[in-house]
């Protein structure tokens, strides 16, 4: 099986200021992010005959942008109410389109005004008992990190996982900002001890254990393969992609089976087989961070190290920069801000075409990308 | 406490749901369970979602006795939240809301 094996490349990547309050809309972030996209694959709105986007109740309709941008008629798009999963399951829409011939160019973006705005963290996305939600409101759970500190302790009861294993994640992440300037937290290096001093959000998470919450965009605009010769950058190739549920992949997630382990567990071996690729090719881990705990899991789920392993890897600085696989060079979601996980993606490009300056993964040929946590979620393979 | 389950095969499902998640069966019903299970996982949280909440307090998951894997979540009272750990022999109890309903609870087994 190939799937959509290099049918799609990454031809522009765009992202607007990283900031607490960005004093203008959702849909002025989008088209920002999206023109600096275009611009940076030498292409125009006219170029673009599809768009797709994600959100949580908190942003604009994919169309809503294409409209803005000026683009008189779309022909193909998506509009994916879903979690972190999407920015990587967005790209993986959009190559299937492009693979299929539905569309030829497609943008791909996510905005938000997720700290002035909605915020996630304080259940701005939805409080209402009117579905899945009927079963955890009423014994108010209802964030993200109470969710997720459920895995977490499993995680730990399990395989003995600390919280100073955690906080490895935090401080890793933290370092790696300190080579981007346009992290939220460059120039604000944290230790260990800064993280065992943060105050508890939902136990076993402290405050250091969760990612930020921010206002801005990001966006990558996709084309077909036969265009690759004509970028004004080095084409980078979606070689495959996985994007599902476990079993029992609902929240409150009653039903799936272990929540020690989380979804690349099941979808993992789909995404390197449509590659056609190997865990050993991998020269850079791009791990969705929404929790300190999901960069440890995922990286023994997706089969890097051995089930429990995660915290004593993370510990030894095996996600380090020169570590044995370097794990979101930006600083993640963590550390450089919270762009639902599309400014991790976007990482993975500039990563891939070499263009990471201080903080460029030596000979990055191929980049593994998550999208979500938990039972949920997406797994992109991109290579140069 | 009771948890829908179905008729045809015997399974007990929860969240309910229009059929049966195992053979589609529309035959279910709601039969009486124990209350009586273990803690499989928890958290506590400090940061209340909401103003006016007291934290902190203890989000629960629930590994009832009936069937291996059927789970519930709710708050664990009762205990001190440093004194939680997974595999705690809970069961259920009924709080009763300001509007009348009765909320399905979990404390320590005695």
């Amino acid at each position: 099986m190939s799937g959509i094996r290099d049918a799609a490349v990454i031809a522009g990547v765009g992202m607007t200021e990283l900031s607490r309050d960005s004093g203008t809309t959702v849909l002025d972030l989008a088209l920002q992010a999206i023109t600096a996209a275009l611009d940076d694959a030498g292409m125009t709105p006219m170029d673009v005959d599809g768009i797709v986007s994600y959100r949580v109740r908190d942003s604009i309709e994919a169309v809503e942008a294409a409209i803005g941008l000026g683009i008189p008629v779309v022909r193909w798009y998506q509009e994916m109410e879903t979690g972190g999963t999407g920015g990587t399951s967005s790209v993986f829409e959009a190559a299937t389109a492009i693979a299929a011939g539905v569309a030829r160019t497609v943008v791909v973006f996510r905005a938000m005004n997720g700290r002035s705005g909605i915020r996630m963290g304080r259940s701005g996305i939805g409080a209402e008992a009117n579905d899945w939600r009927q079963w955890t409101l009423p014994y108010s759970c209802v964030t993200p990190p109470q969710f997720f500190a459920l895995w977490a302790r499993r995680h730990m009861a399990l395989y003995g996982t600390t919280s100073r294993h955690l906080g490895a994640v935090a401080v890793t992440m933290r370092e790696n900002a300190q080579r981007n300037p346009r992290a939220m937290f460059y120039g604000k290096p944290i230790t260990i001890e800064d993280h065992q001093a943060s105050r508890l959000i939902c136990d076993p998470f402290r405050l250091l254990d969760c990612c930020l919450e921010t206002d801005g965009a990001a966006a990558v605009v996709l084309t077909a393969a036969d265009r690759a010769r004509d970028l004004r950058h080095r084409p980078v190739w979606v070689a495959g992609a996985a994007n599902g549920a476990g079993p029992g992949g609902v929240f409150p997630f009653l039903e799936y089976p272990e929540m020690a382990s989380m979804f690349p567990t099941y979808l993992a071996d789909d995404a390197f087989r449509m590659a056609g690729l190997e865990r050993g090719d991998v020269d850079l881990g791009m791990i969705y961070d929404g929790f300190t705990f999901a960069v440890i899991t995922q990286l023994e789920d997706l089969g890097f190290v051995a089930k429990g392993e995660g915290g004593p890897f993370v510990e030894g600085g095996g996600i380090r920069a020169d570590g044995r696989l370097p794990v979101n060079p930006n600083g993640g979601l963590l550390s450089e801000g919270y762009i639902h996980g599309m400014n991790n993606l976007i990482e993975g490009v500039v990563q891939l075409r070499g263009e990471a300056g201080d903080r460029q993964v030596p000979n990055a040929e191929v980049a593994l990308i998550t999208g979500g946590e938990g039972a949920r979620g997406s797994v992109l393979l991109l290579h140069r | 406490v009771a948890i829908q389950r179905c008729t045809r095969c015997g399974r007990f499902q929860h969240p309910p749901g229009p059929a049966c998640r195992s053979c589609r069966s529309r035959q279910l019903k709601f039969e009486q369970v124990s209350g009586r299970g273990t803690i499989y996982t928890y958290s506590i949280t400090y940061e209340a979602p909401f103003p006016g909440l007291a934290v902190p307090f203890v989000v629960c998951i629930v590994d009832l006795a009936e069937q291996k894997g059927l789970r519930m979540l709710a708050n664990l009272t009762g205990v001190e939240p440093a004194a939680v750990a997974i595999g705690l022999e809970v069961e259920v109890y009924f709080e009763e809301l300001p509007n009348g309903l009765k909320l399905p609870q979990f404390r320590p087994a005695p």
